[in-house]
C-alpha cells in the first residue's frame, strides 16, 4: 500500500506548478478588476471606516511594487489569510470555513453515488447488450447529458416539494429542528436529498455510458477469452476478469470530474439556497467582493488537488501494473 | 464441481511410429470431428469458414492443423471449446470428446469440461493473461472451479505444474503479476494453466508465433514432453511448416475451410499430393544459402563504424538515471554494391535500432554512417549531415517497414503515397505520378491500384506498395526491417522474389533485418548475427550456417524448428 | 495521363461524399440536425415572428399558453411574452454558443499544436497551463471573469471561450505528440520531407478532423454555461436569455410551471440536438477512415 501513496505523492508534486498558475491567474484577475487596488483587494469599501481601510492598505502592502505585492499575496494565501469580508463582517477565511462542509458533502456525495450507481448500471447494460435496459440507459444518457442541472432541479422541486410536499424546497435545515445530534444530521440529510439527487442524476448517465463502453470493450479482450476457456462464466467472469479491468479507465478521470462537480454545485446550491462555497461565490459577485471569490477559487483548486491525490492512490491500488518503486 | 480426477499412472506412452497408421488407430480417440461446418455472418467474404471437416486426435498424439490466414484453422479450435463469438456459428457436423457429444451438450456441461478435460493455449501471451490478478490466483482459479481441493493442496498443485513447465523459482512466479514476466514465461504460464488438471485434449492456437526462436524451441520441447508424460492429445494450429516438421505426428492442411490433405507427418511433408500443400511447402524458404554472388572487391556503398545507441530514462531528480538500456554497442560493418547483408537477431538484440540509426530515423549516440554519393567518389557521414544535405542523402537510402498499414497513411490513395517521395524532392505533380505508375508496374501491381486505398489490398500487396514507394526515389540502398514477418508463406515468397529481382535489375544493396533465419538464408549474401546490441558473428551466409563459430549463433541455428527436414524439391 | 489527376481529385470528393452519406444514415444524427435547424431558424426569424422588445412587459401576468390569443405561449410573472422570449433567447444562446466555440477551438488548436510540436520547455510550460485551467472549476472561473470584465453578451461569450479551450488543447496536444512519433509520419520523414511539409500534409489533416467533430459538443457546453450564468441573474440584462427566463420562473413555480418548462426544454433540446450531431459526426469519422 505504501507504494500507492508513493506514486500519488510524486504525481502531486508534479501538479504544484499548476497550483502556482492558478494563484497567478487569481492575482492577475484581481489586479485587472479595478483601478483602485484597495477596492479590489479589500472589497467594496464604500461606507467603511477610512482608518480601517488605511490600516489594511498598509498591511497588505498595496503601496509597493507589483512583484512584492505578488509575493505577499502568495505568502498570505499559503497561510489561508484571505482578507476581510465587509458583507459578512468577518474574515473571509472564517466564512469559507463555515461553507466548506456543505459543498464538500454535496459534491463528494454526488460524485460517489453517480460513480457507483452509474458503473453498476453500465456494467449491467453491457452484459445485457441490446436489451430494454441497454437501450433505456443509452436513451436516458442522451437526455440527461443535455439537461441543465438547474432545470432538473426545478422540476424536482416542482414535483416533490411543491406538488407532493415530500421534500423541502430549499435551505439546509428546518428552523424547528435542534442544531446538533442525530436529529440534526437527519434533517440536513433530508434537505440535501434533492440537491444531491439532481447532481447525481446528471452525472449518473455519464458514468453509465462510459462504463458500458468500457465493459463491452474489455469483454472482447484476449484474457477474457482465456478465462472462458478455463470454464469461468457468469458473475465470476464479469466480476474478476471484466470489471476489474474495465473500471480502471473510469477511475482515472474522477478528479477532473470532482472539479466539474464543484462547478455544478455552484448552480445547485443557489437553486436550493444551500449555504455552501458555490452560493458564496455567486454572492461575492453580486456583492462585488472579488477577493472572496478568488479565495473560493483558490480553496476549490486545493480541494481538487486533494481529490487528485486520493484518486491517484485509489488508481495505484487498483492497477497492479503501476510500477511500485 | 467434480472431485479431483486421479492422476494417470506414469507408464510411458507407446510412441506410434509416424506413418504406421494401424498402431495409431488402436489407441483411443480423444477428439473426433465429423463434417464440421462453421458459418460466417452475412457480409463476410465467404458464407462458411469451415466446410465438411473430419479430424481425429488420438491420445498421446500431436496433430498439426496447417493453413494460411483465413483457412479456418483457428476457428476450428475455438469451435471445439465453443468459444466462437455470437455471429460466427457452428451450423453442422459433430464434435466428440472422448465419445461425448460437445455440440449438443449444455452450456453448464461445456463449462465443466473446459479447463478440466480440454484446455486451450492462445497465440499472444502478452494479452492472454489477466493483468490485474497474480499468476497464482489465475492458476488457482482453474483448480477452484473444477476441484474440491483445499487451499494448501491447490497451491502445491500450482507449484508442481509451474515446475513441470520449467519455470525457474515457481514460488516467486506465483505471487507475480503477468507484467513482470517475459513473453516466453507468460506462455509457459498459459500452458501450465491449461495443463494443471491433466486434460485429455490441449488445443494450441499458434502458441509460438509471437515468440523468439529460442523461446519457441523450449515451448515445442515442452509440448513433446506433455504428450509423453500425460498421454494428452494435442491439436496444434500453425502456419509454420518448420514447426510441423519438428513436433507433428500427423498433419492436416486446410484451405478456405476445407481439408485438402491429411496424413502422417513424413508422408505429407516429403511427398505432398495436393496442389495447395505443394504450393505451401515450395514456399518454405530452404536452409540452403545462395552461392557467392558479389565480388569481394565491389565498391562499398555504406560503411558503419562504432555505432552506439542507448535508451536512458531519467527520474524526477535531474541527472538521476532510472534505467539505461544499451541497444546498440559499437556496431560496425560494410555494405557493398549489389550485396544483401542480413542482420539477424532475436527481440532486444538491437537489430531494429541499427536499421533506424542507419537511416537516421533515430539519432545515434556515437559512430558514423558513411554513404557514398551517386558518383561513388565521395563519402559523407549521414549521422552528422546538415539538414539540407540529409534531405538529399535520404534519396539514396530508403526504409521498408514491417507493418505497411501503420507505415503509410491509409487515407491517401496509393498513387498519392507512391508519388509522395518524388514530389517532396521537387518533381512536378505529373512527373511524380508518371514515376509512381511506373513503380507500381515494377512491383507487379496493376495500374488500377493507383486510385485505390490501402485497406483494399492484401498484406503482401501492401508491402509491394511500400516497396514501390521506396523505389520511387531510385535509392541505391534499401533497408528492410522485417518486411515479410507478417505475411503468409505464399506472399512471403513473392516479396522475396521481388526483392531479388529488383536487386539484380538495379544493382541495389539491401540491408535485411530479420529474426527468421530461413528467410535470411534465402536472400542474404552475408549475415551479421546480433545479440544484446553487439554483432557476435559476421560472414558469408553459407559459411555461418555451415560452421557457426560463436556460441550464440550455434544456439540460434539449433533453435530453428524443423531444421533437419529438407523440403523436397517440387 | 489524365486519369491519375482526375483520380486524385475525385478521391477527395469521394471521401467527403461518403462521410456525408454515413452521417445522414444515422437516424439519431439526422434527428439532431433537424432539431438544431429548427432552433437556428427560430433565432434567425426572431424579429419577424416576435417584433418589438421581448423584455418589455406587454401583457397580462402569468397567462397560460393558449389562454390569450396575442400570447400563444403565455406570459411570465412580469407579463413578458414567452414566445418572444423563446425566439429571441434562441438568438442569444446560439450566438453566444457559436462565438464561444469559435474562440475556444481556435485557442485550443493553436496552443495544442504549439505545445505538441515544440517539445522541450515550451511544451512543459504550456502543458502545465492547460492542466491548471482544466482542473480548476470552470464555472467559478467564469464567475470571476464576469465579475472582472463585465457581463455584456460579447464578454460572456469570450469568457466562456476562454475557459473551454483547455479540453481542446489537451486533446490536440496529445494527438500531435502521438502523430509526431507515429510510424507513418516517420516514414514520410524518411522520404526526406521537411518539418513544414510534415506539418501541413500529415499532421494537420489528422489532428483537425477530431477537433471539428468536437465542435457541436463544445457548443452545447457553451450554451449550458451561458444559461447557467443567466439563471443566476448574472447574465446580460439587456438581452433575453433562456437561462434568465428559467431563473425568473422560480418564484412562480407552484402556480405556473409552464414558465419554467418552455425555456428549460428549449435549452435541453438544443443541447441534446448538438450532442446527437456531435455523436453522429464522431461515428461517421471513425468508421470511414482507417486508423491512421
Amino acid at each position: 500500500m505504501w507504494s500507492a501513496f508513493d506514486y500519488a505523492f510524486w504525481r502531486l508534486l508534479k501538479a504544484m506548478p499548476s497550483m502556482l498558475l492558478i494563484i497567478v491567474t487569481t492575482f492577475v484577475l484581481l489586479r485587472l478588476a479595478s483601478g483602485n487596488a484597495t477596492d479590489a483587494l479589500l472589497g467594496d469599501t464604500r461606507g467603511a471606516d477610512p482608518a480601517l481601510v488605511a490600516q489594511l492598505s498598509a498591511q497588505f502592502g498595496l503601496d509597493q511594487s507589483l512583484l512584492t505585492q505578488f509575493y505577499r499575496y502568495v505568502v498570505r494565501l499559503v497561510q489561508f489569510d484571505f482578507g476581510w469580508s465587509f458583507a459578512h463582517e468577518r474574515p473571509v477565511a472564517e466564512v469559507l470555513h463555515e461553507r466548506l462542509g456543505t459543498t464538500l458533502l454535496l459534491a463528494s456525495g454526488a460524485l460517489f453515488l453517480a460513480f457507483t450507481l452509474g458503473s453498476a448500471l453500465g456494467t449491467l447494460a453491457a452484459r445485457r447488450a441490446g436489451s430494454v435496459l441497454d437501450h433505456a440507459v443509452k436513451a436516458f444518457g442522451f437526455v440527461l447529458h443535455g439537461m441543465p442541472s438547474y432545470f432538473l432541479g426545478l422540476m424536482l422541486i416542482a414535483v416533490f416539494a411543491l406538488e407532493f410536499h415530500w421534500l423541502p424546497e430549499g435551505g439546509l435545515k428546518s428552523p424547528t429542528q435542534p442544531a446538533t445530534g442525530v436529529a440534526h444530521a437527519l434533517d440536513v440529510g433530508w434537505h440535501l436529498l434533492m440537491p444531491m439527487m439532481t447532481l447525481t442524476l446528471i452525472y449518473l448517465s455519464h458514468y453509465a455510458r462510459r462504463m458500458r463502453a468500457s465493459v463491452s470493450q474489455v469483454g472482447r479482450h484476449d484474457h477474457v477469452r482465456t478465462a472462458r476457456a478455463k470454464g469461468v462464466a457468469g458473475v465470476r467472469l464479469t466480476r474478476d476478469h471484466i470489471v476489474r479491468n474495465a473500471l480502471l479507465p473510469i477511475v482515472a478521470p474522477l478528479a477532473l470530474q470532482f472539479s466539474m462537480m464543484l462547478s455544478a454545485a455552484v448552480v445547485v446550491e443557489s437553486l436550493f439556497s444551500l449555504p455552501g462555497l458555490g452560493q458564496l461565490a455567486v454572492e461575492s459577485v453580486v456583492q462585488r467582493e472579488l477577493h472572496t471569490l478568488m479565495a473560493v477559487i483558490y480553496l476549490c483548486a486545493l480541494l481538487v488537488i486533494g481529490a487528485r491525490f486520493w484518486i491517484d492512490v485509489l488508481h495505484a491500488a487498483l492497477d497492479r501494473r503501476i510500477k511500485h518503486r | 464441481m467434480s472431485a479431483a480426477r486421479p492422476l494417470p499412472d506414469s507408464t510411458p506412452a507407446i510412441h506410434a511410429v509416424p506413418g504406421k497408421l494401424e498402431q495409431v488407430d488402436a489407441r483411443s480417440k480423444v477428439l473426433e470431428i465429423r463434417s464440421l461446418e462453421i458459418s460466417l455472418p452475412a457480409g463476410s467474404e465467404r458464407k462458411r469458414a469451415v466446410i465438411g471437416l473430419d479430424l481425429d486426435v488420438h491420445e498421446g498424439e500431436i496433430v498439426c492443423l496447417v493453413g494460411e490466414s483465413g483457412s479456418g484453422k483457428s476457428l476450428t479450435g475455438d469451435a471445439i471449446m465453443r468459444l466462437l463469438n455470437g455471429d460466427v456459428r457452428i451450423t453442422g457436423g459433430s464434435i466428440r470428446l472422448d465419445g461425448e457429444d460437445l455440440l449438443g451438450a449444455s452450456e453448464e456441461r461445456i463449462r465443466a469440461l473446459r479447463g478440466e478435460s480440454m484446455g486451450m493455449i492462445f497465440q499472444n501471451p502478452m494479452t492472454a493473461l489477466n493483468p490485474q490478478q497474480s499468476i497464482g490466483w489465475q492458476i488457482d482459479e482453474v483448480l477452484r472451479l473444477h476441484t474440491t481441493l483445499t487451499r494448501a493442496e491447490r497451491r502445491s498443485r500450482a507449484l508442481d505444474v509451474l515446475h513441470q513447465v520449467h519455470l525457474p523459482d515457481p514460488a516467486a512466479v506465483l505471487d507475480n503479476c503477468p507484467h513482470r514476466l517475459s513473453a516466453g514465461q507468460r506462455q509457459r504460464v498459459m500452458i501450465a494453466m491449461a495443463l494443471v488438471l491433466h486434460p485429455r485434449l490441449i488445443i494450441a492456437d499458434e502458441p509460438t508465433t509471437a515468440l523468439d526462436v529460442s523461446a519457441q524451441r523450449e515451448i515445442l520441447e515442452l509440448m513433446r514432453g506433455i504428450r509423453r508424460a500425460h498421454d494428452t492429445g494435442i491439436l496444434y494450429v500453425t502456419h509454420d511448416f518448420g514447426v510441423v516438421a519438428e513436433i507433428a505426428d500427423r498433419v492436416m492442411v486446410l484451405r478456405h475451410g476445407e481439408c485438402v490433405e491429411e496424413g502422417g507427418v513424413h508422408e505429407v511433408l516429403d511427398s505432398p499430393s495436393h496442389r495447395h500443400t505443394r504450393e505451401l511447402i515450395a514456399a518454405v524458404p530452404s536452409m540452403t544459402p545462395p552461392g557467392p554472388r558479389v565480388h569481394p572487391d565491389a565498391p562499398v556503398v555504406l560503411e558503419v563504424h562504432g555505432l552506439c545507441k542507448s535508451f536512458t530514462r531519467y527520474g524526477l531528480v535531474p541527472g538521476r538515471i532510472v534505467s539505461k538500456v544499451d541497444a546498440v554497442k559499437d556496431v560496425q560493418f560494410v555494405l557493398r554494391a549489389g550485396e544483401t547483408l542480413g542482420i539477424v537477431g532475436e527481440s532486444g538484440s538491437g537489430k531494429s535500432t541499427v536499421s533506424r540509426c542507419v537511416t537516421r530515423l533515430q539519432s545515434a549516440d556515437a559512430g558514423s554512417v558513411m554513404l557514398k554519393r551517386r558518383d561513388l567518389r565521395q563519402k559523407r557521414d549521414l549521422l552528422n549531415a546538415s539538414p539540407r544535405l540529409l534531405r538529399v542523402m535520404r534519396q539514396h537510402i530508403q526504409l521498408i517497414y514491417q507493418y505497411p498499414m501503420s507505415a503509410m497513411n491509409p487515407r491517401r490513395s496509393v498513387l498519392d503515397l507512391v508519388a509522395q517521395g518524388p514530389r517532396i524532392h521537387g518533381a512536378s505533380r505529373s512527373d511524380a505520378q508518371t514515376t509512381a505508375l511506373d513503380m507500381l508496374e515494377l512491383v507487379e501491381l496493376e495500374r488500377s491500384a493507383a486510385s485505390r486505398f490501402l485497406p483494399e489490398f492484401s498484406p503482401g500487396e501492401r508491402q509491394r506498395i511500400a516497396i514501390a514507394r521506396a523505389m520511387a526515389l531510385k535509392p541505391r540502398i534499401l533497408v528492410a526491417d522485417e518486411p515479410v514477418s507478417e505475411l503468409d508463406v505464399t506472399e512471403q515468397v513473392g516479396i522475396l522474389a521481388l526483392l531479388a529481382r529488383l536487386r539484380d535489375q538495379f544493382g541495389l544493396s539491401i540491408l535485411f533485418v530479420t529474426h527468421d533465419l530461413r528467410v535470411a538464408a534465402q536472400l542474404c549474401d552475408r549475415i551479421a548475427v546480433m545479440e544484446r546490441g553487439e554483432i557476435v558473428e559476421m560472414g558469408p551466409t553459407a559459411e555461418v550456417f555451415a560452421q557457426p563459430v560463436h556460441d550464440y549463433t550455434r544456439e540460434l541455428m539449433a533453435s530453428i524448428p524443423g531444421r533437419e527436414w529438407v523440403p523436397p524439391l517440387l | 495521363m489524365s486519369v491519375p489527376s482526375a483520380a486524385l481529385f475525385s478521391t477527395e470528393l469521394r471521401q467527403v461524399r461518403s462521410f456525408w452519406r454515413r452521417f445522414r444514415h444515422r437516424p439519431t444524427a439526422a434527428l439532431g440536425l433537424i432539431m438544431f435547424t429548427v432552433f437556428a431558424v427560430m433565432a434567425l426569424c426572431a424579429d419577424m415572428v416576435a417584433p418589438g422588445d421581448p423584455l418589455a412587459a406587454s401583457g397580462a401576468l402569468l397567462s397560460a399558453p393558449f389562454e390569450v390569443d396575442a400570447f400563444p405561449l403565455g406570459t411570465d410573472l412580469q407579463g413578458r411574452d414567452l414566445l418572444a422570449g423563446l425566439f429571441h433567447g434562441a438568438r442569444t444562446s446560439l450566438a453566444v454558443g457559436a462565438l464561444a466555440t469559435f474562440v475556444g477551438l481556435s485557442i485550443g488548436v493553436l496552443v495544442g499544436l504549439l505545445s505538441g510540436l515544440s517539445g522541450g520547455w515550451v511544451d512543459a510550460v504550456l502543458e502545465r497551463l492547460i492542466e491548471a485551467i482544466r482542473f480548476a472549476p470552470d464555472f467559478m472561473l467564469l464567475l470571476a471573469m464576469v465579475a472582472v470584465f463585465g457581463h455584456s453578451v460579447q464578454t460572456i461569450a469570450l469568457a466562456v471561450g476562454f475557459i473551454s479551450w483547455t479540453e481542446t488543447a489537451h486533446r490536440v496536444r496529445a494527438r500531435t505528440i502521438a502523430l509526431r512519433e507515429s510510424e507513418f509520419v516517420e516514414a514520410v520523414r524518411n522520404l526526406g520531407a521537411s518539418k513544414a511539409t510534415l506539418l501541413i500534409e500529415e499532421i494537420l489533416p489528422n489532428v483537425l478532423p477530431p477537433v471539428i467533430v468536437s465542435a457541436p459538443m463544445l457548443m452545447a457546453v457553451a450554451i449550458l454555461l451561458e444559461s447557467a450564468l443567466a439563471f443566476l441573474g448574472l447574465g446580460d440584462p439587456d438581452h433575453v436569455s433562456w437561462g434568465a427566463m428559467l431563473g425568473a420562473s422560480r418564484v412562480s413555480l407552484h402556480e405556473a410551471w409552464f414558465v419554467a418548462l418552455i425555456p428549460g426544454m428549449a435549452i435541453m433540446i438544443t443541447a441534446v440536438s448538438l450532442t446527437l450531431i456531435g455523436d453522429g459526426l464522431k461515428m461517421a469519422l471513425g468508421r470511414g477512415q482507417g486508423k491512421a
